[in-house]
């Protein structure tokens, strides 16, 4: 094994750790990021070091925020909803996965306070109740698996703007519906639909960056 | 710039007031000018440099492909020279009243 073929090891590895961010920050930023890991590597290295992977797991999940907001306000703003829909889609997903952690409450998990222990009296203790989901057997227990499949198969078969707008309304609805009564497969939806819009984004986020669709460099804002 | 600097921007700053540096050059020369007390990581680095050109205080110049690795180079503004002297001559001034209490406190000091 030659110190090259460690090096691509090591330079494929990180660069699998890279699809945190959004497609559009990679094809800018991919190579060189992924160099200057290398660079910082030791010479017999040829696993990420974890300390390193966290820190594009942060921030590169800031990124797509940033990323996600700025086309939801291009939306509101501009009303190209064609060119905005993969944006709003991502943005609806991340917004489904951080809600969870937010009114975990309302959304039908089974929750409990605390009586003591520190800070008790502003907790709660939360579960979805995933143990539900495997032990029912029916069908209807994986009906959670409906809209991240749905977007999933919609954007890879069409991949066009007509899908992303789909999605994004497919999203909105099941947000509505999840409150009422789905609340229990919650989470997992949410984060399975947001994998699924992130993944296949059809749109890049740079053409529904500027004002009005004006392109703006990557790196600003 | 109006609010104090967070100590890395500082750094990532004063690394580039001389000249050009890719990514890894601002690494190590923040790891330099820091004593080795803060090492940035890499998506740490980028994503102060996005911020820092959205601020127009750093941009990107010119790039190079060195054994096959691409290396972007970034550089201080005029914005950036101006923000880095203003934070530069606020911490010295804080520094110097520093040392002229020390200078000031009694030979024995307080039992």
């Amino acid at each position: 094994v030659t110190a090259r073929d460690r090096r691509r090891v090591l330079e494929r590895r990180y660069r699998r750790w890279l699809v945190v961010y959004p497609p559009d920050y990679r094809r800018d930023r991919g190579d060189e990021l992924a160099a200057t890991l290398l660079d910082l590597a030791g010479p017999n290295r040829t696993r990420p070091l974890p300390g390193d992977v966290l820190d594009l797991l942060r921030r590169g999940l800031a990124v797509r925020v940033r990323y996600g907001l700025r086309g939801l306000a291009d939306a509101w703003s501009c009303r190209r909803r064609g060119r905005s829909a993969a944006a709003v889609a991502h943005l609806t997903a991340l917004i489904m996965t951080i809600s969870v952690f937010l009114a975990p409450a309302t959304l039908g998990y089974s929750c409990v306070q605390p009586e003591e222990g520190f800070g008790a009296p502003m907790m709660l203790d939360c579960h979805p109740q995933f143990g539900l989901l495997l032990a029912h057997g029916d069908l209807l227990a994986y009906r959670w698996l409906i809209p991240p499949l749905f977007i999933t198969g919609l954007v890879m078969v069409v991949r066009r703007r007509a899908a992303a707008m789909v999605s994004a309304l497919s999203l909105t609805g099941f947000v509505v519906l999840t409150a009422n009564s789905l609340g229990t497969y919650y989470l997992p939806s949410a984060v399975a639909s947001w994998l699924a819009a992130a993944w296949f984004e059809p749109t890049g986020a740079s053409q529904v960056a500027g004002a009005c669709g004006a392109p703006v460099p990557p790196g600003r804002g | 710039m109006s609010s104090s600097m967070q100590e890395p921007t500082f750094l990532i700053l004063t690394a580039l007031a001389e000249r050009r540096l890719h990514g890894y050059g601002v690494i190590q020369e923040v790891a330099a000018l820091s004593e080795d007390r803060v090492s940035l990581r890499p998506g740490t680095l980028y994503g102060a440099l996005d911020r820092l050109a959205g601020q127009g205080l750093v941009v990107a110049d010119g790039q190079e492909v060195v054994d096959g690795r691409l290396r972007r180079y970034y550089r201080l503004t005029d914005t950036g020279h101006a923000a880095l002297a203003d934070e530069a001559a606020r911490l010295a001034r804080r520094a110097c009243a520093a040392l002229t209490r020390l200078r000031l406190r009694p030979a024995g000091g307080q039992p």
